[in-house]
């Protein structure tokens, strides 16, 4: 009994060729440092300029990927203390990055590149018991 | 009328047949999962809200042996979710009221019940009797420590994790799949880590987790079926939401599981992850000098004296529905997550200095469940108000009460709710 990950609604990037649509999620106490919301569908850009301002000029074209894109979930969705959340450029210890439901270890972490209706699902690790 | 023996292909006796046959008669379990069972152990690690219904299953089941470890003995707090306990083993070791309750389930299994701390002294040896081991543990620390243990002695380690609404279960060590450490090479910071006492959990999250890892031990020691073991599940109780995600490989560069791994002993676990909290018992901490705080009965001598009564206020920290709970009359609720979020600080700087120009205040007094939020709120506060004290030439006295309600109720008001 497995529910998959939600896919970013294909109606929503219908006809728009020009947005990158993704569905951000937070769990495991992770979405406590996003006003406790937990699904965040996002539109960016489809590409993203060196100092990571979005940037739509074909000439400047980079590829969105988990490393730029934690940038901008800093500072876009981000509510507080972000030390709990990142740290350096990555995500801080103890917290499992997943693109569609696979660990994103297997994918090139934060090379990966991000396509069209990506899942990006954060989990942070329980302990309790 | 010649005599016919019956042959059967197991050990099992016939009280096991009819015991187990409900379970024996699944095709894909049969009686030799069942004679495996009988032969195989198991060793719980925690019996709190994962151990309980874990414990009781494993023995309904007809495994040959269990296995109980805790060091803790019985509060009237757990028994909402750890239900293998009751109101008659209250204050009693985990372990004995647990292997008490699993007997009166199934007399024909052996119970071992290790009233201990789980260490880097005693581990190794207590392992080594078992089959399997089930981490049902409810700190970051103990999980290495049985982690690297389980690797050290070749053991399939079932683990799960449960807290607030969720849970997450995953097999780690079993056919060459990753441990622990391989996912989390470095442990978390301690801020980000958070126990049942302070954040609560539902009991049913518990067990539906517990169950199933009572499940998965069948499976391993039986070999049946898709064990979850490179996957990991999540379980989200509010939105009703079963989950799993695929994990990574073994890792080439882990610690303690790869071919040549730098850890090949326990080793110091409080130093590894830089703290020595190692169950659901709050910490006291301690970042005010003793001349910022007020003992509660310092505080109700204070408020005999008017003006002072008159020239402070008590801002209560907790977040703002644990007030429905028990709270004091003429308090102000600014929650501490408020407080301290990365958000826009001048909303409580406009609060404060509002509340001090209204009430011609000289002091404030925070207070909080236990004592620690209401430290971190006094700091937070200084920081706000020392432009405006500059500013005016004020000096506004901030102090907490040391250890909060829980102080209140043990110096001041015993009818005031605890929990």
């Amino acid at each position: 009994m497995t529910t998959s990950s939600l896919k970013a609604d294909e109606n929503c990037s219908d006809g728009d060729d020009n947005n990158l649509h993704l569905i951000i999620e937070f769990t495991g106490g992770a979405e406590l440092l996003f006003d406790k919301k937990k699904i965040h569908h996002v539109k960016l850009p489809l590409f993203i300029s060196d100092n990571n301002k979005t940037d739509n000029n074909t000439n400047n074209k980079k590829q969105w990927t988990i490393r730029t894109l934690l940038v901008w979930i800093r500072n876009n969705l981000l509510k507080e203390r972000p030390e709990l959340f990142i740290q350096g450029d990555s995500v801080r210890p103890g917290i499992l990055v997943l693109i569609n439901d696979v660990d994103w270890e297997l994918l090139g972490d934060l090379n990966y590149e991000l396509k069209q209706n990506d899942n990006v699902l954060f989990v942070s690790t329980l302990h309790g018991g | 009328m010649a005599f016919i023996k019956c042959i059967r292909d197991h050990s099992l006796n016939d009280e096991d047949v009819s015991r187990y046959s409900r379970q024996l008669i699944l095709s894909e379990f049969g009686v030799e999962s069942q004679d495996r069972l009988k032969q195989s152990s198991a060793l719980i690690v925690g019996c709190g809200g994962l151990g309980s219904p874990c414990a009781l299953y494993l023995t309904a089941c007809g495994l040959g042996r269990l296995g109980l470890l805790d060091h803790d003995s019985i509060d009237i707090t757990n028994l909402h979710r750890q239900i293998i306990h009751n109101e008659q083993t209250l204050n009693q070791p985990k372990v004995e009221s647990a292997a008490l309750n699993c007997r009166k389930l199934n007399s024909t299994i052996k119970i071992d019940v290790y009233n201990e701390l789980l260490t880097s002294e005693n581990a190794m040896k207590i392992f080594n009797d078992y089959d399997v081991i089930v981490d049902c543990t409810d700190n970051v620390l103990t999980r290495y420590l049985i982690n690297d243990c389980s690797i050290l002695l070749n053991k399939p380690l079932i683990s799960a994790s449960a807290i607030r609404f969720e849970g997450q279960l995953t097999v780690f060590n079993y056919k060459n799949g990753p441990c622990f450490r391989c996912l989390y090479p470095v442990p978390p910071p301690e801020l980000a880590t958070s126990n049942c006492s302070d954040v609560g959990v539902l009991g049913p999250v518990c067990g539906t987790l517990g169950s199933l890892q009572a499940l998965e031990t069948i499976k391993v020691l039986t070999n049946i079926g898709d064990v979850l073991s490179n996957r990991m599940l999540l379980f989200d109780g509010l939105a009703m939401t079963f989950r799993v995600i695929k994990l990574r490989q073994k890792q080439s560069t882990c610690a303690v599981c790869s071919e040549n791994p730098i850890i090949q002993s326990l080793q110091n676990y409080d130093l590894f992850c830089q703290r020595t909290v190692s169950n659901d018992n709050p910490v006291e901490q301690k970042i005010l000098n003793s001349d910022e705080r007020l003992r509660a009965d310092e505080y109700i001598k204070w408020l005999s004296d008017d003006e002072k009564v008159k020239q402070h206020c008590l801002i209560d920290v907790r977040p703002t529905h644990e007030l429905a709970i028990g709270r004091l009359p003429n308090t102000i609720n600014l929650p501490i997550d408020t407080i301290i979020g990365g958000g826009d600080s001048s909303m409580i700087v406009k609060t404060l200095t509002d509340l001090i120009e209204k009430h011609q205040l000289k002091n404030i007094v925070v207070i909080c469940r236990r004592g620690n939020d209401s430290q971190i709120a006094v700091r937070k506060f200084y920081e706000l108000l020392k432009d405006y004290n500059e500013k005016n030439s004020l000096t506004i006295g901030i102090k907490d009460i040391i250890g909060g309600f829980y102080a209140w109720h043990k110096y001041v008001d015993h009818t005031f709710p605890i929990y």
